[in-house]
């Protein structure tokens, strides 16, 4: 999996690229969301119109940086969800705990209200 | 016609990634819809992870066998550990409150989502899923 670093404003959006099904990949999402939580960055969305499907261990990795950033103030919303991503968080229910958000403009626009 | 394919792998982090190919290379020479290869494989990672983090509990001396037998409706799955099994009505449900924005916990649940079939055989020399998808 490739991640793409973007900051537009005080909002650090992250495109990703490839499977998130745990092991290396896993590994480099959980150290790039705590290393911009430690940068003192709060506003983060993930865009994932790259990410064909993921796991829970991907989901893991997504909702363990949404708790981290939603205990200093701040959240984790999501961008350009594949329909298989879309389908797996359904499952899960935790389509009711993300901000999704069609693209990513409206996602980065939704932390200015 | 029936195939049968059977691999076995160390239970380290990369045999997540290894069946996850070989499940990718099986389902594409099968032919098989992308929307169906993408449930299988995601189901695969689920059951190695599972049976590599909390079968074997990644000990480098034991093992994941997974085998593939396919036959033209179906694709079967049977991911067998060695650890000591455990108790299926013990796992909590990912779907309650308390539990949906915990980290861990729902590779069953999306296992037995995206497949025809599962069926779970936990024993005290390890743990054996079976996982069903129609062609």
């Amino acid at each position: 999996m490739q991640i793409q670093h973007d900051v537009s404003g005080d909002v650090a959006v992250l495109h990703l690229q490839g499977k998130i099904m745990g092991g290396p990949d896993a590994t480099s999402l959980h150290e790039k969301l705590h290393e911009l939580i430690d940068n003192g960055t709060l506003s983060v969305v993930v865009d994932l119109q790259g990410v064909a499907w993921m796991n829970s261990s991907g989901l893991g990795i997504l909702i363990g940086g949404l708790s981290a950033l939603r205990k200093s103030g701040g959240d984790l919303r999501l961008a350009r969800v594949t329909e298989k991503i879309e389908e797996v968080l359904k499952i899960t229910k935790l389509d009711r705990v993300f901000d999704i958000y069609s693209n990513t403009e409206d996602a980065v626009a939704s932390y200015k209200f | 016609m029936k195939t049968d394919i059977e691999k076995r792998y160390r239970s380290r982090q990369d045999a997540v990634v290894k069946a996850e190919r070989l499940a990718d290379k099986i389902t594409k020479k099968l032919q098989m819809r992308e929307t169906v290869r993408m449930d299988v494989c995601i189901a695969v990672t689920e059951a190695v992870i599972n049976a590599i983090q909390h079968g074997n509990h990644m000990r480098l001396d034991k093992y994941v066998t997974i085998k593939f037998e396919i036959n033209d409706r179906t694709i079967r799955i049977t991911v067998r550990d060695q650890g000591e099994g455990f108790d299926l009505d013990a796992v909590e449900d990912p779907l309650s409150p308390e539990n949906l924005t915990k980290p861990n916990g729902r590779g069953l649940l999306i296992v037995r989502s995206l497949m025809d079939d599962v069926e779970v055989s936990p024993s005290a020399t390890g743990t054996e899923v079976v996982m069903v998808k129609k062609r």
